[in-house]
């Protein structure tokens, strides 16, 4: 099933078994992409939109001097470009960030799900407002917070969205992304992002070694970034983990 | 002026410099967060005390009106 992340543990949001399978109905083709390919580009026209099965996808704007901001980060289960759907195109750059397998869903098909769906259209409509309030919590993150906290943020965002999906304990989770992604991600510099992983790591709140996070107090890491999972409607709220050991 | 606190207001905590790998990282106020090259760093801070020998001034003649 390719569908087997997309939505879950949303609020009000699961998919019914039917859904699921129209969904999957829809979908035209499996691909498997190489890391780093870019597989929309500003202003061209969509045809169909890409739901994101294994990997890490990301979508970015370059400024003047090809300066990359990295304005979302997707992770399995995500439906990347639902909103190329009724746009048609998009304002902004997709790209996959590791090696990626995608489920591939003509938006003639997405046509027909609306004629025929009106209850799964809502949960594709509620899947693109969370896709916005991410974005106003990463408004938030770069306008407002310092570096520690950036970092801390889009840690403690990553940790719920991957424990909603299935592929984060709480406290342990596979992150394959380069310190430059994170950069990109946190509008800082490499260096200072080596600076802040060596701070998160020296306070105990957060060590990220070979691709792999692990949070021993997500609490304390989530009071460093001011980070609320409200923005994310899930339905089961990460909850407060415990402190564990990191060696 | 406007009587909203949640206005962003003037920081009256100072930024904090910081050398890192042959660069300098300047953290805050309010969430900046930059990494400058030395020189810049020096045109910077050359430019911040320029700056602030001129609000001292504006501060004692009293000729800016904090009224809009």
């Amino acid at each position: 099933m390719f569908t087997d992340r997309f939505l879950r543990d949303k609020r009000g949001a699961a998919l019914e078994p039917d859904e699921r399978a129209a969904i999957e109905a829809a979908v035209s083709e499996i691909r498997d992409i190489a890391a780093r390919t870019t597989i929309v580009r500003a202003g061209q026209p969509l045809r169909h939109s890409t739901l994101l099965v294994e990997g890490i996808m990301s979508r970015y704007i370059d400024d003047r001097e090809g300066v990359r901001q990295l304005a979302a980060v997707h992770f399995p289960g995500d439906f990347v470009d639902l909103h190329g759907f009724p746009l048609k195109v998009l304002e902004h750059d997709v790209q996959t960030t590791t090696s990626v397998r995608v489920a591939i869903v003509p938006h003639v098909a997405l046509e027909q799900i609306l004629a025929e769906r009106p209850q799964l259209i809502r949960k594709l409509w509620f899947a693109t407002l969370i896709d916005a309030a991410v974005h106003r919590a990463w408004l938030f993150r770069l306008g407002r917070l310092d570096a520690v906290g950036r970092v801390a943020h889009f840690l403690c965002e990553t940790n719920a969205r991957l424990v909603a999906a299935g592929l984060s304990d709480g406290h342990r989770f596979n992150l394959a992304l380069t310190q430059t992604d994170l950069a990109e991600i946190c509008g800082l510099t490499n260096v200072h992002v080596n600076r802040v992983m060596r701070q998160l790591r020296e306070d105990r709140l957060c060590v990220f070694r070979s691709s792999i996070v692990e949070i021993p107090d997500p609490e304390r890491l989530a009071v460093r970034g001011q980070f609320n999972p409200d923005y994310l409607y899930l339905e089961h709220p990460e909850p407060v983990m415990s402190p564990v050991e990191v060696p | 002026m406007f009587p909203n606190e949640t206005l962003l207001q003037p920081s009256e905590l100072p930024g904090v410099a910081s050398a890192e790998s042959g660069l300098v990282i300047l953290e805050g106020p309010q969430g900046i967060a930059v990494t400058m090259t030395i020189e810049a760093a020096l045109a910077t801070a050359q430019s911040l005390l320029a700056a602030t020998a001129v609000a001292e001034a504006q501060n004692r003649d009293d000729s800016v009106s904090p009224e809009f």
